[in-house]
């Protein structure tokens, strides 16, 4: 890895697009600035690291194809979840005025 | 045709099973070597489906689509990400969120809003992306419907 050191409106350019600017520094926290083209992610790394222990607990090895998915929800006890969601469903009413104006708009 | 949930089983189909392949090779974090899954559900376990790897060691994750149990989620995509799924509005995008099922210390069913599975309905083609607005959402959004209210 590449170690710079910096001071404050100091910056650092990658490549001929990316340009990270030290803006505040302030006890242990340090502001960045970064401009990239809009096609470049910029993620905290925290969150790269949170989806990939988020999958992993979220991940069965080796079940999904034996186990009946009610079984292995009736774990979780999200059967009465299945039940409540389908209840909330039935009440929302499809509804869809949008399209209706769209189709009407077409045949006029 | 265009993959919708729950809808096949209205055009006379008898089973109430229903598979389709899915092209992840666009990545899932911490799982970057999957190429396919298998999006499999049951008419009668909706919400709730698989999206599971062949074979018998193969990865499983429960998913479902927030839309009707997830109140006022809307998911905005990287430009980046838009470009690879080629998707082009909400009606071909389909949103897949992963499930959390209660663990050791974890008594609730969790669903991690931050980083949705995105498909591309009429492709098949999927990432799991970091939606640009995560900041408004948890990774670990309890599935508790008491809470919502009405």
């Amino acid at each position: 890895m590449l170690i710079l050191s910096r001071k404050i409106d100091q910056g650092i350019r990658i490549g001929d697009e990316i340009e990270i600017s030290i803006t505040k520094i302030e006890g242990d926290s340090v502001k960045i600035g970064i401009s990239a083209p809009r096609s470049i992610s910029i993620l905290r790394r925290e969150i790269l690291e949170e989806m990939q222990s988020s999958n992993q607990a979220a991940a069965f090895a080796g079940k999904g194809q034996s186990a009946p998915l009610k079984s292995t929800l009736a774990a979780g006890s999200a059967l009465k979840l299945i039940a409540q969601i389908r209840a909330k469903k039935a009440k929302v009413k499809p509804s869809s005025p949008k399209k209706q104006t769209i189709s009407q708009t077409k045949n006029d | 045709m265009k993959l919708k949930i729950g809808e096949e089983s209205l055009h006379g189909e008898k089973s109430a099973q229903h598979s389709h392949m899915i092209d992840v090779s666009g990545g899932l974090f911490g799982f970057p070597d999957i190429q396919e899954m298998e999006l499999f559900y049951d008419q009668e376990e909706l919400p709730f489906m698989w999206l599971r790897e062949g074979g018998q060691e193969g990865l499983a994750f429960i998913v479902i689509e927030p839309g009707g149990i997830i109140p006022d989620y809307t998911v905005e995509i990287s430009d980046n990400d838009v470009d690879y799924l080629k998707v082009s509005g909400a009606d071909d995008t389909m949103i897949l969120n992963i499930v959390t099922l209660p663990s050791e210390g974890n008594s609730k069913i969790s669903v991690n809003l931050v980083g949705p599975v995105i498909v591309n309905r009429n492709t098949l083609v999927a990432k799991q992306c970091i939606i640009n607005n995560h900041e408004k959402y948890s990774a670990r959004h309890i599935l508790d419907l008491a809470d919502t209210g009405e």
